[in-house]
């Protein structure tokens, strides 16, 4: 594999979550965000997971950025959004975050790490697609989780409507 | 550095700032944004380490997480949206009804 497609979608996708986090308007970092979700979608169309990047792209570039945009723009009546971005606990949180990325960092390039991992060979010739022994997969070893996964969909629909639901006054 | 070594390093830089944004932000909708970020860290290892290892219970296991995270923005959402009828903030440092 040519690495160089692979370098640029890793940095469009860190610098996008950076300014994600870093923005000081909420709706420019919802962009960020998708901008992110669409780099994480191909990098998974790199790592030939191209059914997963498909699902990536409807349900999260699609569904939930559209939640979340539109709870963003009706909730955008408070005026005091932009004033003070971050928590008084902001010092002691970015050291403890900064020691957790440290130790992964430390983790992935250390003696043992994974640099001398390669794609297996018959990875990049033959299986094209994942659709198929995905489906297989999902409807025999893990069909069970499948349906309770069903089930757990159908709670949050349930949930989701029944708190944002107006009260009445009884 | 190979391919491997950057898409999981992508996937640790995710959930890192993702944490970050988690803990420093005031703003309950981009602390939400942060998680949907973690949860896209976690994916990115699951699918690297499922290719890397031709073994497809990463990628099963990735399509469980994306479902659960339907859920979790759906959920949290409504919450949100609950609660600025309550009280019309949307800082998490503003929300304390329950402290005494």
């Amino acid at each position: 594999m040519n690495s160089w497609p692979v370098l640029f979608v890793v940095g469009l996708g860190t610098l996008s979550a950076l300014l994600t986090v870093f923005h000081k308007n909420p709706i420019h970092s919802a962009l960020f965000l998708v901008l992110t979700l669409l780099s994480v979608a191909t990098s998974f169309l790199l790592l030939r997971a191209d059914f997963l990047a498909m699902i990536q792209v409807i349900v999260y570039a699609g569904a939930i950025m559209v939640l979340i945009i539109f709870v963003l723009l009706l909730t955008a009546r408070d005026p005091r959004q932009k004033e003070r971005l971050f928590h008084r606990q902001s010092p002691m949180a970015i050291v403890i975050g900064l020691c957790l990325i440290a130790e992964l960092v430390s983790l992935l390039s250390g003696r043992n790490s994974l640099i001398s991992w390669r794609l297996p060979s018959a990875f990049l010739e033959g299986q094209a697609h994942t659709f198929k022994a995905l489906g297989k997969l999902l409807f025999t070893k893990y069909a069970f989780p499948f349906e309770l996964v069903s089930v757990l969909l159908l709670v949050a629909l349930v949930a989701a409507v029944a708190i944002a639901k107006k009260e009445e006054a009884s | 550095m190979t391919e491997a070594t950057l898409f999981l390093f992508f996937g640790a830089a995710l959930f890192g700032l993702g944490l970050l944004g988690v803990l420093i932000r005031r703003n309950v909708l981009v602390v939400l944004m942060s998680i949907e970020l973690m949860l896209n860290g976690v994916n990115v290892t699951f699918v690297t380490f499922s290719q890397f290892r031709m073994d497809l219970a990463g990628q099963i296991f990735a399509i469980f997480v994306i479902t659960v995270a339907a859920c979790e923005a759906a959920v949290g959402l409504a919450i949100l949206v609950a609660l600025f009828r309550l009280k019309p903030t949307v800082q998490s440092d503003e929300m304390n009804l329950l402290k005494w």
